[in-house]
């Protein structure tokens, strides 16, 4: 009883994020929500399967728990998740974002789409310890969604993804909405 | 001794905890043994994935280890000469001192560093 209701603590806690970048509404509706927290178990599941162990400076795990515990310290970054989570994204490319978001290098970063055939995302990130390299595939044609939260420069003239940004999203029928400066 | 350059962007619809991030992120690319302290409290700061970019007004960021240990003994001496950088962000400005902003090193962290945040200030705009 005491675990069931931590858990349940925790997933309001979350609910309550998805305001903060204004798309709680589209998690209103029950099936939603439990797609919500079997995506964010999945997500889990993923990042831990994908880090095999190598930890490689980054966290072990990614619970739930550790989502709450990353907002308290750079919100930013769950709002980022959230998102691309919001956009369908699948859990093994939410992985694949988490894992750039806490440190992780893209190092490699493709799309390839033919009409009404396919559509493939590939990622290879490099990991804090700069020596470990993991790869990311994905068919899902919603993946792509995650180039939206790219973020291009150019260094000494060559090309840089440096990582992922969430996109603001403001409120509905509210004057524009900026980041918070607290 | 060696005098800082303050190398200020408007970041006046940029979260500044994001900016900061996107400093370290850049700096990392240069110097990948960069070691980061908390500006206020001089408290090194964890590795990358754990500092609390939403609780941090300003950040020292030293090329590595040797560096921080320099900076520790004899501060702003010639010899430590861009081998750190101090950012400060607050909700309008986000400030980058650096000893020379022309040395090569620095001119690529100060370019790559605005033309993020004008790309964050872009997606910021599009979302109001």
């Amino acid at each position: 009883m005491g675990s069931m209701s931590a858990d349940m603590q925790s997933q309001e806690a979350l609910l309550k994020i998805l305001e903060e970048v204004n798309i709680a509404d589209l998690f209103r509706s029950p099936q939603n929500r439990d797609s919500l927290f079997q995506t964010i178990t999945k997500f889990g599941e993923e990042y831990a399967q994908h880090l095999g162990g190598a930890k490689a400076g980054l966290p072990s795990t990614a619970s739930l728990d550790d989502l709450l515990t990353e907002h308290a310290r750079n919100p930013y970054r769950v709002h980022m998740l959230l998102e691309a989570l919001a956009f369908h994204c699948s859990p093994e490319i939410l992985a694949m974002v988490w894992m750039t978001l806490l440190g992780a290098r893209i190092e490699e970063l493709s799309y390839s789409y033919v009409h009404e055939k396919s559509s493939t995302l590939e990622a290879t990130l490099l990991l804090p310890d700069r020596r470990t390299r993991l790869s990311f595939q994905s068919s899902s044609h919603w993946d792509a969604a995650v180039m939206r939260f790219a973020s291009l420069a150019k260094s000494d003239g060559k090309p840089v993804i440096d990582g992922f940004f969430p996109i603001v999203i403001p409120r509905k029928g509210t004057a524009p909405a900026r980041p918070s400066k607290s | 001794m060696i005098s800082g350059e303050d190398i200020i962007v408007d970041v006046s619809i940029v979260d500044p905890a994001v900016a900061l991030d996107a400093v370290v992120r850049c700096v990392w690319r240069h110097w990948p043994d960069l070691v980061t302290q908390d500006g206020e409290s001089g408290s090194r700061l964890p590795d990358y994935a754990s500092i609390p970019f939403g609780r941090l007004p300003e950040l020292l960021i030293y090329r590595d280890e040797e560096s921080l240990s320099n900076w520790t003994k004899s501060g702003a001496s010639p010899a430590n000469a861009n081998t750190m950088v101090h950012v400060l962000a607050d909700a309008q400005w986000l400030t980058l001192v650096v000893d020379d902003p022309q040395e090569a090193v620095m001119q690529s962290l100060i370019d790559e560093v605005r033309q993020i945040i004008a790309e964050q200030s872009l997606r910021a705009r599009w979302a109001a």
